[in-house]
């Protein structure tokens, strides 16, 4: 048996790209390539080591007025695959939206059923959204051909989804995390009083996330690990 | 300027070196406090948007978190005679729970660096004496590092040592599920905790406290955690479990390095206790071993 620590870490950054989030989106493109070491340098000053760190992207929009309203990436393994990761980032396109909320409880659904790894003595599973909108009720675009199958009927469904101590169908309640970069708007503030392990940096609407650096972004991340 | 259960808030609270809560500083009545807001467990306040079932399920985790965190802070009260940071009050407000302390303004590491190695010493043994005072109590403070230790000057102009956060605290008898997630800093970890997190089995005990104060007294006695060969290892733990002795620095006069080699054995049984720590201290080794005890009093549960 290794008697060594793993601590492996897993992200999942639901990026709203809908019209005004050209600042945010822009200032993690510019910082995608040394996103792996900015936070391992950071945890190192923590003296915590990361034996692995895997980052996927859920870009989200509006089912009913967007073409692209959904659109996902497989875990990213870093350092090994940081151009990959970065050329990803590179490709979101600040675009579209509709009306003022997007379709953000899904794209945290598609978050919570991530392939968490289940290797590691230690895990941490960490949901990032970065939107500046409120969000529909989850269902709300169901009438578009692309909504998928499968969703949570309703917000008490998503909420059991999240699990809590006593209930974790999708993700271990110790190891998760979700950081939200989102203005007190619905439903994100109804999930920041309605579910554990949340942690809330509010955002104001419509201003793109411009508020926040990328280094308060890198701290926020980093102390959730 | 926001307020919380009438304590105004002096800004916004901070995640900073806190990955399960949120702190601050606020004011009322005229003094100053500490205040903490925890993120897990959640009181739901949006009933209507979830089921009657599930906002009664919400409801019990937050009553049995209620009902046990009054209980432990209530002990730790208790216990202080004054090296112990106060609990003052401890409540819900809307959705999150809240932990308020009296605010003390602190000394930095920095400064107690610099101190003579007399009065380092004399922090330390305070330390020994109020993480011994808890776990007469029997509770384990289960996170003992520097962070958690505020250095307080007194009116003397001498400096003393006050634990603080009793966030992962639990009673010795009721100890962990092993196949519950630890949370302590792996820099402090002591090697039974990293064994029950891999294998799922053991029981944890105030032994791992006194490792990582250990931990604590190396950093304050020299700047820096007990040398191992970090090109194998990461952490003490792992040194430990791979059969390596921390180097304890010769930098540290004899009698305290005995102690803190005792206090970092990886094998918590033959691992010093701080009630005999104490009696080492004093000078009184003779006695120590009378101070060996049986875990204490535990709250009666449901019959």
């Amino acid at each position: 048996m290794a008697l060594k620590m793993t601590y492996n870490v897993d992200m999942c950054f639901c990026i709203d790209a809908t019209g005004s989030m050209g600042p945010v989106i822009s200032t993690v493109k510019e910082n995608a390539l040394s996103f792996y070491k900015d936070v391992t340098q950071e945890m190192a000053r923590k003296q915590k080591t990361l034996d692995s760190m895997r980052v996927r992207v859920i870009v989200f929009r509006d089912y009913k007025a967007d073409d692209e309203p959904m659109m996902v990436t497989r875990f990213f393994n870093l350092p090994e695959q940081s151009s990959q990761f970065e050329a990803c980032i590179h490709s979101i396109e600040a675009m579209g939206g509709g009306d003022e909320p997007e379709d953000g409880l899904e794209a945290l659904a598609y978050a919570i059923r991530s392939d968490w790894t289940k290797e590691g003595t230690k895990r941490r599973n960490i949901i990032v959204v970065w939107t500046d909108a409120s969000t529909h009720e989850i269902g709300f675009g169901r009438s578009s051909t692309k909504y998928p199958n499968g969703m949570p009927a309703d917000f008490n469904e998503l909420t059991r989804w999240w699990g809590d101590s006593q209930m974790e169908p999708y993700i271990k309640n110790a190891a998760k995390r979700l950081v939200l970069f989102a203005p007190n708007a619905p439903y994100w503030q109804q999930i920041t009083s309605t579910w554990n392990n949340v942690i809330h940096y509010p955002s104001t609407a419509g201003k793109g996330l411009q508020e926040y650096t990328y280094k308060e972004i890198i701290d926020a991340i980093c102390n959730s690990i | 300027m926001s307020e919380i259960n009438g304590y105004v808030l002096n800004g916004e609270l901070k995640t900073t070196n806190s990955g399960f809560s949120k702190w601050g500083f606020a004011q009322r009545n005229g003094r100053s406090y500490f205040i903490k807001e925890f993120i897990d467990p959640i009181w739901p306040v949006c009933q209507d948007m979830l089921t009657p079932t599930m906002v009664e399920h919400k409801k019990r985790i937050c009553e049995q978190y209620e009902n046990r965190s009054r209980l432990l802070y209530k002990m730790i009260n208790d216990c202080s005679d004054g090296n112990l940071v106060q609990i003052e009050d401890f409540f819900r407000c809307g959705s999150h729970y809240y932990l308020v302390m009296e605010k003390i303004e602190a000394v930095g590491i920095e400064e107690v660096r610099c101190m003579t190695a007399e009065d380092q010493l004399r922090v330390c043994k305070a330390l020994v004496h109020c993480l011994g005072q808890l776990h007469k109590s029997g509770i384990v403070h289960a996170d003992i590092k520097l962070d958690n230790i505020l250095f307080r000057r007194l009116p003397s102009g001498k400096v003393t040592g006050k634990l603080i956060d009793f966030d992962n605290c639990f009673w010795e008898r009721q100890p962990p599920q092993p196949d519950e997630e630890i949370h302590c800093d792996l820099v402090y970890m002591a090697p039974e905790t990293f064994m029950m997190m891999q294998t799922e089995e053991g029981t944890l005990t105030r032994a791992i406290d006194v490792f990582a104060l250990g931990i604590v007294f190396h950093q304050i006695l020299t700047g820096k955690a007990p040398a191992f060969d970090s090109s194998k290892f990461d952490y003490p733990f792992e040194a430990v479990l791979g059969g390596e002795r921390l180097e304890v620095s010769a930098e540290i006069p004899n009698e305290w390095r005995q102690l803190i080699e005792r206090m970092l054995q990886g094998d918590p049984q033959k691992r010093v206790t701080l009630s005999e720590a104490e009696v080492l201290l004093r000078g009184e080794n003779a006695k120590a071993a009378e101070y060996r005890q049986e875990p204490f009093f535990m709250p009666a549960g449901d019959l």
